[in-house]
């Protein structure tokens, strides 16, 4: 049952569609608030909050307004506000969590037996240097390359301006692409 | 334009945010310089590696806790809500079959044994079974299941 006749569903009451639209997303926004820099538990209680938002929501959202991306900007925001209160009022939008500018050579370089091994290597050390981003970068990366949100669209969830947005991910990737070194010369040697 | 304005053409372009007009200066770009073709395959690599990661799955109470939390906003049930009226719902279709039953056997008792002693009076019954019925909001599945010319097609 796609997404649209869900909402439908909720705004008649119906707790079974409820149900099936929590069950298809809450694995995916937990996961992007922890690759966002909360914790398990924040990223739990981020989660829940969304889906109850969503559930005051359900008469607002649009006909024509892809679910999942309308999802993701109640994510941002959630999130927004969340970096606020730990920040106790200083926290005035995603610049405020961009961070220094310090490279950082991230895991080993160890060859694998065999390709597997080395792309699950590869895999974990891309995780890890994902990490060392500041949170908000880490946030635009999600929203542009899972969510697969535009500029125009992460920048109204964001609050950040276009320029803002394209420049954070430049810098994320190219910032990414040092951190994990040569690896696209390491997989050649290794084969 | 210098190699470092390319290379924040090409993850633009990565990102399907490139004009056709910049495109086409790109490639051109990318055909003369292989640092900023390497750029670019790095960039490609690290969006595979990016969709490639893996999911965390959330712990296992977690959907229980949504639901149980959505059951205390206003005017959606939750869970343990939900399935007391669905079970009033059959309760009261229940008693409103074996009412509708009882009361034509007596309509056609009456035909047929009219010396009989008098129906069995069911009627306050059913109107107090079917005062379940009121518990689903209007426009609810359970309203539309009750006034099926209503619709309901995409249930």
């Amino acid at each position: 049952m796609d997404d649209r006749t869900l909402i439908k569903m909720i705004r008649r009451g119906d707790t079974h569609a409820f149900r099936i639209l929590v069950e298809r997303y809450r694995t995916p926004f937990y996961n992007f608030f922890l690759r966002s820099g909360c914790s398990i538990e924040d990223s739990e209680d981020l989660t829940q909050q969304l889906f109850i938002k969503l559930l005051g929501a359900a008469y607002e959202i649009r006909e024509n307004a892809t679910f999942r991306t309308y999802l993701y900007r109640v994510a941002a925001n959630l999130l927004i506000d969340h970096r606020r209160k730990q920040k106790s009022g200083d926290f005035v939008g995603f610049e405020d969590l961009a961070g220094d500018e310090e490279i950082l050579q991230v895991g080993s370089r160890t060859a694998l037996p065999d390709e597997n091994a080395e792309t699950a290597q590869l895999q974990e050390r891309y995780g890890r240097a994902l990490e060392k981003l500041p949170a908000a970068w880490r946030a635009v990366l999600e929203l542009r390359v899972t969510a697969e949100m535009t500029y125009a669209q992460i920048a109204e969830s964001t609050g950040l301006t276009v320029p803002a947005v394209e420049s954070i991910l430049f810098r994320a990737r190219e910032r990414l692409g040092r951190m994990l070194g040569d690896f696209r010369t390491e997989g050649r040697r290794g084969k | 334009m210098d190699c470092r304005d390319f290379r924040k053409l090409v993850s633009r372009m990565i990102d399907a945010e490139a004009t056709r007009s910049e495109e086409e200066k790109l490639m051109l770009h990318l055909g003369s310089c292989r640092e900023c073709r390497e750029f670019h395959e790095s960039l490609a690599a690290i969006t595979g590696l990016h969709r490639g990661l893996a999911r965390t799955e959330p712990s296992a109470g977690l959907l229980e806790k949504i639901l149980a939390l959505a059951g205390r906003v206003e005017g959606m049930p939750g869970q343990a809500d939900l399935e007391s009226r669905h079970s009033a719902w059959w309760k009261a279709g229940i008693a409103a079959a074996a009412a509708a039953v009882i009361l034509l056997g007596v309509k056609a008792g009456g035909y047929v044994m009219a010396d009989f002693g008098a129906a069995p009076s069911v009627q306050q019954a059913e109107v107090t079974e079917m005062d379940y019925l009121g518990a689903f909001p209007p426009g609810s599945l359970g309203e539309t299941l009750l006034l099926p010319e209503e619709g309901g097609d995409d249930v």
